[in-house]
């Protein structure tokens, strides 16, 4: 299974360019052939003419066989696969066209396969599964995974230094700063359930800026704009407000809080978790900063890089 | 004929009146800020209660308590590596070891002794007279305790998550450190 996803995954990435370029060298070798198969009937038709009369002969002979041709006239294609070219050759062209279809064929599943991967998937369930179990650890612990349930303090996570027996505080797949790099845009859908009323609404997440401090690395500090497409009374109205808050390694939580509190709007913070078990989507509520109280949720995925 | 009604006297007496007072209040207002700007301006008597509060919070207890010291010290000597040569005596090359624990707690039990009579002039000048004289002879370069506060003012809002006032904490905590330091 992992080889058949390694071969997939490789295939997948170099698969549009690669097939392209195989088409063209193929329709190449279709005209090359044909080319040759030209000739060769050419030659074929010359050189027993050569050896049984003299050289002017075999000319005149061609020239009337030329003009006979032209006299029949119309079925030149059919006689050029019947009479000039080699049946097989015509065969083999029939059966590199037929390839060429299947090749296109190919790419079509493969960019089919791409959507549908299944390590993605499994990773998915586990996280899904393993956010179901819960961790046996304390609030602002990480669990060190594995069999021996380590528990950790999320201070520690990421902080250049081992502290699970096995290292996995430190792992990179752990310490993965992808969900919040600069620039990423995260977009879904706000439902809100409480605090106020509206209906549901496109909310952006726009990462502005992060900065990790050398000597203190197991947070990443993010600066965020925070955008809703409202749905006015018939108009279109933007609501939006800056944020700042932090990453969180140990439970790959995205906390942002408005910055500007004196702003007329009440905005709400935003809580998110990366808990699909990959570094693109998120599980988020605007919440009271205070209390954590949940007013919306939305599912956001990471849009405008692919 | 000029007849002045005894209504616009009165409007013009309550007035100036009124003028006086607002000067007053300025005034007021003015050897307020002036009497706050020799002692630490920003970390007023609300200010101090909120980092009180806060504090009260990430200082937190048992295991964790442990995990918090050792996040600060960590960052400590992240930033000043030099100064593990002070704390040679409790294994400071060593932040995980028992002896450099048993300090770290000792400094943050100092430092929750402070925070905590934050709010008690009296009892925080005594508290501070200790610390200075604990201090003292060590030779300790100011930069050493810009590394602590930067430290502090990093792993207290990981410890926090939310809510907290940086602004609060910068001003409360150089009072603090004047203290210890002896630059009243």
């Amino acid at each position: 299974y992992q080889r058949i996803t390694a071969g997939a995954a490789g295939q997948s990435q170099l698969q549009p360019r690669a097939i392209k370029r195989q088409t063209t060298s193929m329709w190449k070798l279709v005209l090359l052939s044909a080319i040759v198969g030209l000739t060769v009937a050419d030659k074929v038709q010359t050189l027993p003419a050569a050896a049984s009369a003299s050289a002017a002969k075999s000319d005149h002979d061609d020239h009337d066989d030329d003009h006979g041709r032209g006299g029949r006239g119309g079925g030149g294609y059919g006689r050029l696969y019947t009479d000039q070219i080699d049946p097989r050759l015509a065969a083999n062209t029939l059966r590199i066209i037929s390839l060429d279809r299947k090749l296109e064929d190919l790419r079509r599943k493969l960019d089919e396969a791409e959507k549908v991967d299944p390590e993605e998937f499994v990773q998915e369930l586990d996280a899904r599964i393993e956010h179901l179990e819960g961790t046996h650890c304390e609030d602002h612990e990480y669990q060190c995974g594995d069999h021996d349930m380590e528990c950790i303090s999320d201070l520690f996570v990421c902080d250049g230094h081992k502290d699970c027996h096995n290292g996995h505080d430190e792992d990179p797949s752990t310490c993965d700063d992808a969900p919040v790099k600069a620039g990423n845009i995260f977009s879904g859908t706000s439902h809100w359930t409480d605090c106020l009323v509206r209906h549901d609404h496109v909310t952006k997440i726009v990462i502005i800026g992060t900065i990790r401090r050398k000597f203190f690395p197991s947070r990443i500090w993010v600066r965020a704009h925070v955008e809703s497409d409202l749905d006015g009374e018939g108009h279109a109205e933007e609501s939006s407000f800056d944020a700042k808050g932090y990453f969180n390694f140990a439970d790959h939580r995205l906390f942002l809080s408005p910055t500007d509190e004196e702003d007329d709007d009440h905005h709400y913070s935003v809580d998110c978790y990366f808990d699909h078990g990959d570094t693109h989507r998120a599980t988020c509520h605007r919440v009271i900063e205070a209390s954590l109280h949940e007013c919306a949720v939305l599912h956001v995925d990471l849009v405008g890089h692919q | 004929r000029v007849a002045i009604r005894p209504g616009v006297v009165v409007f013009a007496l309550r007035s100036t009146f009124v003028l006086k007072m607002k000067v007053l209040i300025v005034l007021a207002v003015l050897v307020a800020f002036a009497v706050a700007d020799d002692d630490h301006s920003d970390c007023d008597a609300l200010t101090r209660l909120k980092v009180k509060g806060q504090w009260r919070r990430a200082y937190s207890h048992g295991h964790n308590r442990e995990d918090f010291a050792q996040a600060i010290w960590r960052a400590v000597f992240a930033q000043v590596p030099e100064a593990r040569s002070i704390f040679k005596r409790v294994h400071g090359e060593d932040t995980a070891s028992p002896q450099f624990e048993a300090h770290a707690l000792r400094v943050l039990a100092g430092f929750d002794i402070a925070i905590s009579i934050l709010d008690q002039p009296a009892a925080l000048k005594a508290e501070l007279d200790h610390l200075e004289e604990q201090h003292k002879g060590r030779k300790i370069p100011d930069n050493y305790f810009e590394a602590f506060k930067i430290a502090l003012l990093h792993v207290l809002p990981a410890q926090l998550g939310r809510c907290w006032d940086k602004a609060a904490w910068s001003a409360c905590f150089d009072l603090i450190a004047d203290g210890i330091k002896g630059h009243h």
